[in-house]
This record gives C-alpha cells, sequence and structure tokens, in this order.
C-alpha cells in the first residue's frame, strides 16, 4: 500500500515537472528573464559600488551578507545539534572509530600534504573576493586538513593538535566576529552589515586588501568553518 | 552532456547498489563530476565549494555513518 | 519549436529533474536510512543544477570582473550561484544532522531499516 502511494506520488511529480519542463525559457537564453535590472547591478563592471571584483562575493558577503549570517547560524546549529546528539552515553551496538593508522606511507605522505593543502585552504579564504572560492570553500578546505590528520593518526593525536574546547571557542569566536563586524556599520552610521556606506576602506580594486567589510568577513567565515568541520569530526569519530 | 549522462548513471547506481560503502564511492564521483559541470555551467565558486564540500565533507560523514553502523544493506 | 525539440534544448533541465526524481524515489522507496539520507542529497544536487542551468546563458564568462575593467559582456548570472552556495552549506548540516541522528538510532535499535524499525516499536 505505501509501496503503492510512493509510485503514484514519484509519476504524478515526473509529470508535472515534465510538463511544465515544455514551457521553460530555452536553456542558455541571453535575453532570459531572469536577467532583469538586479543582476545588471550586481554585474557592475570593475570593482563596482563594493571593491570587490568576485560578483558572487558581493552577493553573499556584502549585498546578501544578513542572509549569510542566517545561513551560517544554521551550519552552527546543525552542527552543534548532530554533536549534541552524539555525545553522551552509547548504546548495545555504538562502535569506536578513533585509531588511526600504523602506515608509514599514509602518514609521511600525510605530513607531506597536510601543510600544501593549508596554504591552499588560506589562498582560497583570503582570496575570495578576487578570485573564486571565499569563506566556505576555503575554511572547509582548512577543516578538511584537519581531518586527514585525524584519520590518519588517530583521535588521541588530533586532540592534542586542537583540543575540543578550543575549536569550540574559535567557532563561536568566530561568529561573534562577524556580528560585530556588522555592529561596526551601525557605528559608523549607517545599517547594520553595511559596507561602503558605512565607510569600510575600499582599497585599491585588485589588491589583497581591498573590499571592506567583505574581507574581514570573508575571513571570519573561513575561520568558523575550518573549526565547525573539525569539531563535527572529532565528535563523530567518538568520544575518549 | 557526457557529464549529464555520467550524473544520471551515477545516481541510478547509488539507487541499485546494496552495498553502502560502494554507494558512497559512487557518491563521491558523481560530486565531482557534479563541480566539473558547475564549471561548465560558469560558477567557478560552486565548482570549489562542491568539490570541497560535496565530494569531501558529505562523503567523509557518510563513509562515517558507515564505519559506525554497518555497511550492507541486508540485515539477516 | 516541436516538442522533442524542445526537449532537446532543455537537456540542462531535464538531467535536473531526473535526478530530483531518482533522489525522490530512492528518499520514498528505500528501507535504509542512510540511503535515503543519499537519496536527499541527490535531490538536493537535482535541485541546484537546475538552478544554476537557469543562470548560464550562452557565450558567457564567469562573474569575476577584470580590475579597471569598464567594459560590460555578458555574464553568467550571479545571484543563482550565491543561493546554490548558501543551498550547498545547509545541504551539509541537515546531513550532518541527519547521520548523527542514524548512528544513534542504530546504536540503541541496532538495525537501520525503517520496516524493521517500526516492528521494533509495537
Amino acid at each position: 500500500m505505501r509501496q503503492l502511494g510512493a509510485t503514484a506520488l514519484l509519476v504524478v511529480a515526473a509529470a508535472v515537472l515534465f510538463a511544465t519542463l515544455a514551457e521553460a525559457p530555452p536553456f542558455g537564453w541571453q535575453e532570459a528573464p531572469t536577467r532583469n535590472v538586479i543582476t545588471d547591478r550586481y554585474l557592475a563592471p570593475g570593482a563596482g559600488e563594493t571593491g570587490v571584483l568576485n560578483a558572487v562575493t558581493r552577493i553573499i558577503f556584502d549585498y546578501r551578507s544578513y542572509d549569510t549570517l542566517g545561513e551560517a547560524t544554521v551550519l552552527f546549529v546543525g552542527v552543534a545539534a548532530a554533536v549534541v546528539v552524539l555525545s553522551g552515553r552509547t548504546g548495545r551496538f555504538a562502535v569506536r572509530l578513533a585509531g588511526g593508522s600504523d602506515d608509514p606511507v599514509l602518514q609521511t605522505v600525510t605530513r607531506v600534504v597536510v601543510p600544501l593543502v593549508q596554504v591552499f585552504a588560506a589562498y582560497v579564504i583570503t582570496h575570495g573576493h578576487l578570485s573564486p572560492g571565499g569563506g566556505f570553500a576555503g575554511g572547509t578546505m582548512l577543516g578538511a586538513s584537519f581531518v586527514l590528520y585525524l584519520f590518519v593518526f588517530g583521535a588521541d593525536r588530533a586532540r592534542r593538535k586542537l583540543r575540543p574546547e578550543t575549536g569550540e571557542m574559535v567557532e563561536g569566536g568566530a561568529a561573534v566576529w562577524y556580528v560585530l563586524v556588522g555592529l561596526g556599520g551601525v557605528l559608523m552610521g549607517a545599517s547594520f552589515l553595511a559596507n561602503a556606506a558605512a565607510g569600510f576602506p575600499r582599497g585599491v580594486e585588485g589588491a589583497l586588501l581591498s573590499g571592506g567589510a567583505v574581507w574581514l568577513i570573508g575571513l571570519g567565515i573561513g575561520v568558523k568553518v575550518a573549526a565547525t568541520v573539525a569539531n563535527l569530526f572529532l565528535h563523530l569519530t567518538g568520544e575518549d | 552532456m557526457g557529464c549529464l549522462a555520467f550524473l544520471v548513471v551515477c545516481a541510478v547506481v547509488v539507487a541499485r547498489t546494496r552495498d553502502l560503502l560502494a554507494a558512497t564511492v559512487v557518491f563521491a564521483a558523481y560530486s565531482l563530476v557534479m563541480a566539473l559541470v558547475w564549471q561548465q555551467l560558469r560558477a567557478p565558486d560552486l565548482a570549489i565549494t562542491e568539490a570541497a564540500v560535496g565530494a569531501g565533507i558529505t562523503s567523509l560523514l557518510f563513509l562515517l555513518a558507515i564505519g559506525r553502523t554497518r555497511r550492507m544493506e541486508d540485515e539477516d | 519549436m516541436g516538442m522533442p525539440l524542445a526537449l532537446f534544448v532543455r537537456l540542462n533541465y531535464m538531467a535536473a529533474i531526473t535526478l530530483f526524481l531518482i533522489g525522490l524515489h530512492v528518499l520514498l522507496g528505500h528501507p535504509n536510512l542512510i540511503k535515503k539520507v543519499m537519496g536527499m542529497n541527490i535531490m538536493e544536487t537535482g535541485v541546484f543544477l537546475f538552478l544554476v542551468s537557469i543562470g548560464y546563458a550562452r557565450h558567457s564568462a564567469a562573474p569575476i570582473m577584470s580590475p579597471g575593467g569598464a567594459e560590460s559582456g555578458l555574464y553568467a548570472n550571479p545571484l543563482v550561484s550565491a543561493i546554490v552556495l548558501t543551498g550547498i552549506v545547509i545541504a551539509v548540516s541537515t546531513t550532518a544532522y541527519t547521520l548523527s541522528l542514524t548512528i544513534k538510532l542504530y546504536e540503541h535499535c541496532g538495525t537501520l531499516d525503517v520496516n524493521r524499525l517500526e516492528r521494533l516499536r509495537r
């Protein structure tokens, strides 16, 4: 009965979606209705009104940075909830994964690869306003380098590199940093999370230190995401 | 177009296989090809994020979940 | 434009819908909880592919400006990229939460099969 209901739902969804598709604008159409005056403003040439060259970074850290604050909060709450669920007494079928590996090849390669990944992650975080990437991608890479270390050398050694309390402090501190940068806009007489309007220096376009609040927020998001990923995996591999 | 076909095939394989570990590996390949598609659609920010988050973190999450539960779907 | 051609020029949308439907099928029809989460992820990437395909225009460049450039060429729509970037991050946080619930459920019940879990409840 339930299988029948699922199949019926699937067939109805397929019929509706494909019927709508025949009326959709063609793929790659240059005058599609999604290109309007708002898109033109986001795509202002040069550094535009934000001092940022990457139009996607303009949107997520300047025009719509309030949304990104909410997104960062969702990530924070989601991972915190996962950690809360996994902590505490475990049941009959629990398995521990905190072992690590004794393979010398794996350990040597990890020692070489981890610093390279971290340098690249730092590049992606700090150049988010000039090139593809930004806080979220770079922060994930930074966190992933720690996860690689955690898997190869085991949870005990990883905990000595980054104590869980320190990770949680960094995560919360970076979230507070985001709000403080936003409040800086209020202090300077503009709105919350205002950038150029609040007098943050736009800098020379194309320079590393440009974009005002966007650069500061991107840095905070990068650190926060890295700490979130590291914390999540420290807890997922099991307590003790 | 080849990339799109690969995506659909990967999705079907994930749906059909009974081995969760194999499904996770195929899912990681799916995410990497998805990053290529983002690049072709002129969204390099998404490509770099998808490669790090989709192929990296999500696959690792599935691996850990399988490690702490069971690998095969059939329970007998 | 005839129906087959109309569908062919929307190949990306078709792939997106197909991925969405495969994900929905796994989410509804599979008894295994981890497989259901994978189906959810496939569904999400289907939606993302649809959105990014809307933002693409033929012969457009990636939405990254050159410094000092006053020329306004044709760029892909950056708004969909920003939305999908948010979506990817939200997707990974929901995946983490759902998988942690799944692990906890397994530690207490010893099964990931929805049908068995329902029998346990009775």
